[in-house]
């Protein structure tokens, strides 16, 4: 045993030049790429989507033709779910869960290595697969939407084909790096750390990784049956062949449906600690919340065809799934009300994760009333494809996820550099986020209910005073990531000397190891376990 | 070393790879099950 310790003395430093980055084995090294690479991620398809508000300014084609646009539209999805939040929660996983669990690294840092340099292959075929439009004779542009559906997937040019290996590629690092995660927590866990003292965050990413590895690779089948259809004569998806395009939609949403939990729960962890940190008070009701999870975990594989009501599914199917889509909003409630709980009576002070912390609740839980509508078949009859379901899922997606990782990136930004952020600046970056979001998608209810279609390049004169705030809310939204970035360049580069517990209210109740290490931690920590008592 | 000697250091190394076999198991296992509906539906 010894030998195995000894060895490590040997290269406790990082390696110089770009080899430290690309050959790189080391927790916090790869969870810094994934975090870089989602904030890129973040600017590329924020501007693809300030491209659309601007189109949607006006009634009318202006800026981008009805392909382009509907591409434009595709690949902002794609890049925002699976370019920016899932890498950037996996990055958090990474730097985050040894350390709190007292491993020395990740269960298998090669294959972490692995995980994150697939990503940017597939970025880089997500974006050819945009541009290759421009080359005459590829046929015509993504113009599905994320959804991928047949038979209009079957029917585009060749950009669709390096989607479907651009999702191939994604599906892959996501597997991998589910796999390491689970493994992580399953047997890396210093001694005194048993799975019901784990912190939120770390149970969060458990049931995530599970996920993960149930669904993705159900999407990778699917699109590579899509793959088969357009090229290889199979017809899988194609009536006149004796198959059924509605296969593909259960394929899609059986991913799908969990796949938005995915993108939820490593938020829900980051609440579970900074709610408590800063109401100075142990989490309310830690093991129902771990139930919830699982709860979430369970149910959400099983409610896929919500999405798909109106296909025209039998009336036992249909009734199924309804109840069970509302059965889902119950421990997403609770979940809400055991923060609201940890709050109660609490000595509160209202840095800017706390802040973000607060305004997810209040808005998320807005998300989670617009769903149960959505989830009653004869209403969403209505609903569905419009704007209104726009509108319900960017409440649920940017509170629900994107706000949960700022509130990580302000709460974890001292350890992992060294130096506190400027915290009158994340205050104003709070406010201005906040407000402008609301502007932008709030007016999205109105216009939906309206009977405003989404995924159309025009609309009808009756929408445009809708439009024109959720465009101007938009260009706001999108310039206050500005300030974003200019706080984190600060922060990397200097700043005011982070005490290895910046919070004073931080480890309350959870007995994760992240804070006993120096800010910012050792290139290696924990090399021995160390003992929880 | 000296002051850690009572440590008892855990190799995962095993338990890792077996958990991440099974892992990887499952999730091919899921990745195939789509094609089943291959059977009839290939154009004739
Ligand atoms: C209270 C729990 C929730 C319920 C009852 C619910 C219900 C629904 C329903 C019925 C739809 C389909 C609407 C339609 O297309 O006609 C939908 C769409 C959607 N929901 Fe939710 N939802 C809930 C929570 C969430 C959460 C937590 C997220 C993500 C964090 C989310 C993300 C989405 C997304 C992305 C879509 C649209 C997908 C698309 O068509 O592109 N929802 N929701
Ligand atoms: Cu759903």
């Amino acid at each position: 045993m010894s030998a195995v310790i000894h060895e490590d003395h040997h290269h406790d430093g990082p390696p110089a030049g770009f080899k430290r980055w690309l050959y790189s084995t080391n927790h916090k090294d790869i969870g810094t790429m994934y975090l870089i690479f989602a904030l890129v991620m973040l600017f590329i398809g924020g501007g693809m989507a300030m491209i659309i508000r601007a189109e949607l300014f006006m009634p009318g084609i202006q800026i981008v033709n009805p392909d382009l646009y509907n591409n434009l539209l595709t690949d902002h999805a794609l890049i925002m779910i699976f370019g920016m939040v899932m890498p950037a929660a996996a990055g958090m996983a990474n730097w985050m869960i040894p350390m709190m669990i007292g491993a020395p690294d990740m269960a298998l840092p090669r294959m972490n290595n692995m995980s994150f340099w697939l990503l940017p292959a597939a970025a880089i075929l997500l974006l050819s697969s945009l541009l290759v439009q421009f080359i005459p004779g590829t046929g015509v542009p993504i113009n599905t939407g994320w959804t991928l559906y047949p038979p209009l997937s079957v029917q585009t040019g060749m950009g669709m084909d390096l989607l479907i290996f651009s999702v191939h590629l994604l599906g892959i690092s996501s597997i991998m790096a589910s796999i390491n995660i689970v493994t992580t927590i399953l047997n890396m866990r210093a001694p005194g750390m048993p799975f019901m003292k784990m912190p939120l965050f770390v149970w969060a990413w458990l049931f995530t990784g599970l996920l993960l590895i149930i669904v993705m690779p159900v999407l990778a089948g699917g699109v590579t049956m899509l793959l088969f259809d357009r090229h290889f004569g199979t017809s899988f998806f194609d009536a006149a062949g004796g198959g059924d395009p509605v296969l593909f939609q259960h394929l899609f949403w059986f991913f799908g449906h969990p796949e938005v939990y995915v993108l939820l729960l490593p938020s829900i962890g980051v609440l579970g600690l900074v709610i408590p940190t800063f109401s100075r008070k142990p989490l309310f009701g830690y093991k129902p919340l771990v139930f919830f999870m699982g709860f979430l975990f369970a149910l959400g594989l099983v409610v896929w065809a919500h999405h798909q009501y109106t296909i025209g599914m039998s009336l036992g199917a249909t009734t199924y799934f309804m109840i069970g889509t509302i059965l889902i909003s119950i421990p997403i409630g609770l979940m809400l009300f055991n923060f609201i709980f940890t709050m109660w009576r609490g000595s509160l002070t209202f840095e800017t994760p706390m802040l973000f912390g607060i305004a997810i609740i209040l808005m998320f839980a807005f998300a989670g009333v617009t769903g149960v509508m959505l989830a009653v078949v004869p209403a969403d009859l209505q609903y569905h494809d419009s704007y209104f379901v726009v509108a319900h899922f960017h409440y649920a997606l940017i509170p629900g996820a994107v706000f949960g990782l700022y509130a990580g990136v302000f709460y974890w930004l001292p350890k992992w550099t060294g130096h506190m952020y400027n915290e009158k600046q994340g205050k104003i970056f709070f406010w201005w986020t906040t407000l402008s979001f609301n502007l932008t998608f709030f007016p999205q209810h109105f216009s939906g209910l309206a009977g405003m279609p989404r995924r159309i390049v025009d609309y009808n004169i009756q929408y445009i005073e809708f439009n024109q705030i959720s465009s101007i809310g938009g260009f706001l939204f999108g310039l206050s990531h500005l300030l974003f970035l200019y706080i984190i360049i600060k922060t990397v580069k200097g700043g005011e000397k982070a005490a290895d517990k910046p919070w004073e209210g931080a480890q309350i109740g959870t007995p994760g190891l992240e804070w006993t290490l120096p800010s910012p931690p050792p290139f290696h920590s924990f090399t021995t376990p160390p003992q929880i008592k | 070393m000296t002051e850690n000697e009572n440590v008892e250091v855990k190799n995962n190394t095993s338990a890792n790879l077996w958990t991440a076999i099974v892992l990887g198991v499952i999730a091919l296992i899921v990745g195939i099950m789509p094609f089943f509906y291959l059977k009839d539906m290939v154009a004739p």
